[in-house]
């Protein structure tokens, strides 16, 4: 084929490209053809063809760009997310296929929709911690940490959660807040009422179903005061757990907020993880810092999977931390 | 994941069209649309972006009729092909029954196919699928290409194509043209019918 030929059947193919929405088939097409003419045809012959083929490739840069700024994902109309929400939704059980359908819509980028949705659910105590969760990582997706921050504020000021719930989403908030970098501080969730507290108490206490250990969670320390810790490396939880009967696990500490630490729990610790639930007590634990190692006890305050990003598959655990 | 109501008698399949960006997914789905209007119970529903791609998915519902005692309803979906989407892949490749696997038939994009094939491969393992059990047809779209009259755009021959994707699968397989409509029907048929049969060993749907 000679060098006409070439360069007529070059330019047919980065066209078909092009209208095939190949865009970088094609960018790259006349980037050889360009190399092509430099190096067969003379210059004085090439010039106003160098010239046609370089339009077409600003043209092509243009329309690349375009396409990576429409990669944004748009809100759809409330009929599409419905589709979304009923197709991609597969519980059976009514209130699990509600939080569901919620979560399929941050996963399809429709973040003031989910966050609608996520607050309805706040009117069902199974699912309120999960919702309002739900509702600060959509804000941080979409508007930005700061709405989040607005949200956790204007949630203690009606103070619809109970103060277990509050200091959970308090320690979940702070951990967004560093797994972003963001150094913006939040406001402690102040200690309820005396009286609150003692219902809450009551209530605990009548119910014959739990154990002490587990009601404990429900529970801020008598005197409303938190301790102060150093800051802490890793903790050793010494339990019975099969054949490591009386043995000491140390886990490294992933983050801490004053006195409640946040664990990663490797899953190969499968009889570990058998052990924890929300609400257990661990009387015989050591904290760990540079300078000093504490005894004393905690309380598990969450304990959950981990469902994404690296650790995925592994658990995270929150203990609240008391020393001897 | 189908749905069989016993009593009414309905299966409903969910069949997904999966391949590399720009293969021709949405334009099969376009096809059958504007063909198969006695079949298409709805709206197709397509969510795209600047330059017409598939930004989440395509989606567009069936009902073949009474098939052995049985309303059979299908949906058709399809996936976005740009590699930055396999979240949105995987979401919809969630309880697919059968897949249609459209791969491009430009020389160019051979790398392209292989590695959607094998992302389909990772996301059916992750979805708790095996793509040597799953209903599966290939679709090798754009081969009108290859009947324009001073054609110089390297097109792959179908062996070369079939060395590439199905020498291991070896499952059905269709030259295409999405465009025209050449070979789309067939793929469709064919990847209903393994459908329905593999269903029948799962349900035993058909009377």
């Amino acid at each position: 084929m000679g060098i006409k030929e070439q360069i007529k059947s070059a330019l047919q193919e980065a066209e078909i490209y092009r209208a095939q929405g190949l865009l970088n088939e094609a960018m790259l097409t006349y980037k050889n053809l360009i190399e092509l003419i430099n190096n067969n045809v003379k210059p004085e012959n090439s010039q106003q063809l160098l010239e046609g083929i370089n339009n077409k490739v600003e043209t092509l840069k243009k329309a690349i760009s375009k396409y990576k700024e429409s990669e944004q994902i748009p809100q759809l109309s409330a009929e599409i997310q419905n589709l979304i929400k009923e197709k991609f939704t597969f519980s059976t059980d009514k209130e699990s296929a509600t939080l569901e359908g919620a979560i399929i819509l941050t996963k399809f980028g429709q973040f003031e929709r989910a966050i609608k949705e996520f607050n309805k659910l706040l009117n069902i105590d199974s699912l309120r911690l999960v919702a309002a969760k739900n509702i600060l990582r959509c804000y941080f997706a979409s508007s930005g940490a700061d709405n989040a921050v607005s949200q956790y504020e204007e949630w203690l000021k009606l103070g619809i959660f109970s103060a277990a719930q509050e200091e959970k989403i308090n320690f979940f908030l702070g951990n967004l807040l560093k797994e972003k970098g963001i150094g913006k501080k939040i406001v402690a969730p102040e200690m309820k009422k005396h009286a609150d507290q003692q219902i809450l108490i009551d209530k605990i206490a009548s119910d014959k179903r739990k154990t002490p250990s587990e009601s404990l969670s429900h529970i801020s320390k008598p005197d409303n005061k938190r301790e102060e810790f150093l800051d802490i490396t890793s903790v050793g939880i010494i339990m019975d757990i099969g054949q490591k009967k009386e043995s000491e696990v140390v886990l490294d500490v992933a983050f801490q907020s004053e006195d409640m630490v946040s664990l990663i729990i490797p899953d190969r610790e499968k009889a570990l993880i058998e052990k924890f639930k929300t609400g257990l007590k661990l009387n015989n634990i050591n904290f760990y810092s540079p300078i000093a190692i504490l005894n004393g006890s905690g309380i598990v305050l969450a304990f959950s999977k981990i469902d994404s990003g690296p650790k995925k598959g592994n658990y995270s655990l929150d203990l609240r931390m008391f020393t001897n | 994941m189908a749905v069989f109501n016993l009593k009414s008698r309905e299966i409903e399949c969910k069949i997904v069209f999966y391949g590399p960006g720009r293969s021709g997914k949405t334009t099969n789905l376009e096809y059958i649309f504007r063909t198969y209007k006695k079949q298409v119970s709805d709206q197709m529903v397509t969510i795209d972006t600047e330059g017409d791609r598939t930004l989440f998915f395509d989606f567009l519902p069936m009902g073949l009729g009474k098939i052995k005692g049985c309303d059979v309803k299908v949906q058709l979906y399809t996936v976005p092909g740009q590699v930055q989407y396999t979240s949105t892949r995987k979401l919809v490749l969630k309880g697919a029954d059968g897949i249609v696997f459209v791969a491009d038939s430009f020389s160019i994009r051979r790398e392209k196919n292989m590695l959607s094939l094998k992302d389909l491969d990772q996301n059916l393992k992750e979805c708790g699928l095996n793509i040597f059990r799953i209903p599966l047809v290939l679709q090798y779209n754009k081969r009108d290409i290859a009947d324009i009259p001073g054609n110089t755009i390297p097109i792959m021959p179908v062996e070369e194509m079939q060395n590439d994707l199905n020498r291991q699968l070896k499952v059905p397989y269709f030259p295409a043209s999405a465009l025209s409509g050449q070979g789309v029907g067939a793929t469709l048929k064919e990847c209903l019918k393994l459908t329905l049969v593999h269903l029948q060993k799962e349900f035993n749907w058909a009377q």
